[in-house]
């Protein structure tokens, strides 16, 4: 039953730490495209 | 894809595995928890992480392209907030107007050391489209013991700029520094600065975001070489679109004055500022102006030459006009160089004016 169990914490914590890094890593990215957007273009001249 | 093996089937797991699967697939409190807590702990690396040092370090690979001064500019500010160089510096600010006029800072440096009879070190901030508020952001950012000179480059187009393009700059930095100076100049005008938190990350959200991609992308790649003088090598441009160009651009700007007062007050406050650094001497020099260009501007002009002068003697900071030493075949349009010749002569003019100012402070 230990082992069982150990093994779904394992799980849980996998899962979560899968889907925070990605959850992270999307709204940079979603940021990121609103920010170049927005982004007030340097000029050349 | 694949799929878990159901009760019955020769190949089923054990009841670890299963236990371990169910854990990794099902929806649970703790999963959610624990994933806000990772993005959340994630957000807080990052912002401990992403430091100006960071930045002034990774300036190459946040750059777009080597057009992009202000990764640079931001990057060398950064650099000299942080540390004062060991030898007498030049620090430069401007728009393009200047950076195109002055040859890469190697070469400069080594002309008026040459001239001084002293090393020196040039930092070059000019940006394209540099505004006098950001020029003032740069120098706000001098270490307290800097030694060295500042040269604020100006032209009739940089000191008429509108309070608008302010409020586009605070919005949307184009510099990842954080300047009081440059947040009192835009209370001053009634233009709302966004709360600063003092990290780094947050403060300097829309900067770093905006270059997410282009960091993805040199980091695949490396790092941007810079490429400032983008007019070199060109064709002259056709005289009949230049003065097409110079008309509109003019006509753009508020001739009438109110600017141009707003903008001496402001360069009087930088001067102001910059009396707290001991060690440093500041000039105002023109930037490059073609005869084409003084001439479609006419008494515009003079009467800019004029009343920068006459600011320059009231604060008693000399104010250079050497535009005189590039020729006219040196230029693309109205201001940018497209000759490295025609950029040595406004250099070494600059030069010979800089030297005698770096070997008192060396002395």
């Amino acid at each position: 039953v230990t082992r069982g169990r150990w093994a779904r914490v394992t799980g849980i914590v996998l899962q979560g730490v899968t889907l925070g890094v990605l959850l992270f890593g999307a709204l940079v990215m979603l940021l990121a495209v609103q920010a170049d957007a927005r982004l007030f273009r340097y000029q050349v001249f | 894809m694949w799929e878990m093996p159901q009760p019955g089937d020769p190949r089923q797991p054990s009841s670890t595995w299963r236990e371990f699967w169910t854990g990794l697939t099902r929806p649970s409190w703790s999963a959610l928890g624990l994933t806000l807590a990772v993005a959340v702990l994630l957000f807080l690396l990052a912002a401990r992480l992403v430091t100006p040092g960071l930045v002034s370090e990774a300036g190459r690979y946040l750059a777009e392209d080597g057009a992009d001064d202000y990764a640079f500019a931001t990057a060398h500010a950064i650099d000299l907030a942080e540390a004062s160089p060991q030898r007498p510096t030049i620090v430069v600010v401007g728009a393009s107007c200047t950076r195109d006029g002055l040859l890469r800072e190697g070469e400069f440096a080594d002309l008026v050391g040459g001239y001084a009879g002293t090393p020196v070190k040039v930092v070059n901030l000019t940006t394209g489209g540099q505004t006098l508020w950001e020029s003032a952001a740069l120098l706000d950012q001098l270490a307290p013991d800097f030694q060295g000179v500042v040269v604020v480059g100006v032209s009739p187009v940089l000191m008429r700029r509108s309070p608008a393009v302010l409020a586009q700059i605070v919005a949307q930095p184009r510099l990842g520094i954080v300047s009081d100076v440059l947040d009192a100049e835009a209370e001053r005008l009634g233009i709302p600065v966004p709360p600063r938190i003092g990290v780094y990350l947050w403060d300097q959200r829309p900067f770093l975001l905006g270059r997410v991609r282009a960091l993805a992308r040199n980091l695949m790649n490396g790092p941007v070489r810079p490429q400032r003088h983008q007019a070199l090598g060109r064709r002259p441009l056709d005289p009949r679109a230049l003065r097409e160009r110079v008309t509109e651009l003019w006509a753009n700007l508020d001739v009438t004055g109110a600017n141009f007062e707003r903008h001496l007050a402001t360069l009087g406050r930088v001067l102001d500022s910059l009396q707290v650094h001991p060690g440093v001497r500041v000039v105002i020099a023109e930037a490059p102006a073609s005869r084409s260009f003084r001439a479609v501007l006419a008494r515009g002009y003079e009467e800019h030459v004029r009343q920068m002068r006459a600011f320059g003697r009231e604060r008693r900071v000399p104010y250079w006009n050497v535009t005189d030493a590039v020729r006219e075949g040196d230029y693309y349009d109205y201001c940018h160089l497209r000759t490295s010749e025609g950029q040595r002569r406004f250099t070494d003019a600059l030069a010979r004016r800089l030297a005698p100012m770096l070997r008192k402070l060396g002395s």
